[in-house]
């Protein structure tokens, strides 16, 4: 059973809040005074930010884009070079949290320099987010 | 003994059926009773909502349900993340709750980092036409790049006047 949303977006596109419940001028001049813009939109379940945005016309939402990398080998030992690859331009990487920097091309390459097990995220416009742990063994 | 039944006018909730819990005095306890007419008499759904909430960084971000009754109504509010979602249908939800967490980080003894963390989510009357949900997900230091929670809640609406004080049920 589908329902109505109003829903609140950045300008950016990503959806900031959505409800089921009425809207009315006051809120919605209040929201347009932090940026963000209202569209009433239909949904069969819950407009989930993390997967949808508004798209250009704000006529309806679009999904976003799944990364889909590839690790040139699941672990590595100390030492090793790891080579990702298919991640977009324009793609900011995080190390355990912390960014690295933003992708200029396509491939990320990656040198083990210590063991431990290492979070990596991806982040872009209009891409869910991307997480995974990867392993970096000993010396073998 | 303790005043336990009370039909008539009390000093808080007016006329109505009251029974306070074992040793409570009925006429005065400011603790929960054990039974209220004015539960029984008056918890109609008023309206109810579903929505989402994305976090910002400083424990701002909210929602504002209206439900233009012009007094402070019951309500129950829950709430939960993407992790406790299963194709669109929550399998846990949580009471209005907030934490809260300091961390220093040390490498060889040094520190090498520091922040602090809220979570959770809040609930009250922004108006007699308003209640606000907020996102409380809230962080500082060096936890600054952590990914924004959003936060998907509930909410039911009673046509019965608020006597909680604004926590809800």
């Amino acid at each position: 059973m589908s329902a109505t949303y109003n829903i609140f977006y950045d300008s950016n596109k990503e959806i900031i809040w959505a409800s089921t419940a009425p809207v009315n001028s006051d809120i919605t001049t209040a929201e347009a005074a932090k940026g963000y813009t209202h569209v009433e939109l239909d949904f069969a379940n819950i407009p989930v930010p993390e997967q949808y945005y508004i798209n250009s016309d704000a006529s309806a939402v679009a999904t976003k884009t799944a990364f889909d990398p590839t690790f040139s080998s699941a672990t590595a030992s100390v030492d090793d070079v790891i080579n990702v690859t298919g991640i977009p331009s324009g793609t900011e990487v995080f190390l355990d949290g912390t960014s690295a920097g933003t992708m200029s091309d396509t491939t990320l390459t990656l040198t083990a320099q210590q063991g431990g097990k290492y979070t990596i995220t991806l982040k872009k416009d209009k891409y869910q987010d991307y997480e995974t742990t990867y392993t970096v063994g000993r010396y073998t | 003994m303790a005043n336990r039944v009370l039909i008539g006018n009390r000093a808080t909730g007016g006329h109505g059926i009251y029974v306070s819990q074992n040793g409570e005095n009925v006429l005065d306890t400011t603790n929960a009773l054990q039974f209220d007419s004015r539960m029984g008499a008056s918890v109609i759904v008023h309206s109810y909502a579903q929505g989402t909430i994305t976090a910002n960084t400083n424990g701002t971000a909210s929602a504002s349900i209206t439900h233009n009754l012009g007094y402070n109504p019951l309500f129950a509010m829950r709430w939960n993340t993407a992790d406790d979602l299963s194709g669109g249908v929550a399998t846990k939800v949580y009471t209005p709750c907030e934490a809260q967490a300091d961390y220093t980080e040390y490498e060889e003894e040094e520190e090498s980092g520091s922040g602090d963390a809220s979570f959770g989510a809040s609930v009250g009357h922004l108006n007699t036409n308003t209640i606000k949900i907020i996102n409380a997900f809230n962080v500082g230091g060096d936890l600054d790049t952590l990914s924004r929670p959003v936060l998907y809640y509930a909410i039911v609406i009673f046509n019965q006047a608020d006597f909680t004080g604004g926590f809800g049920l």
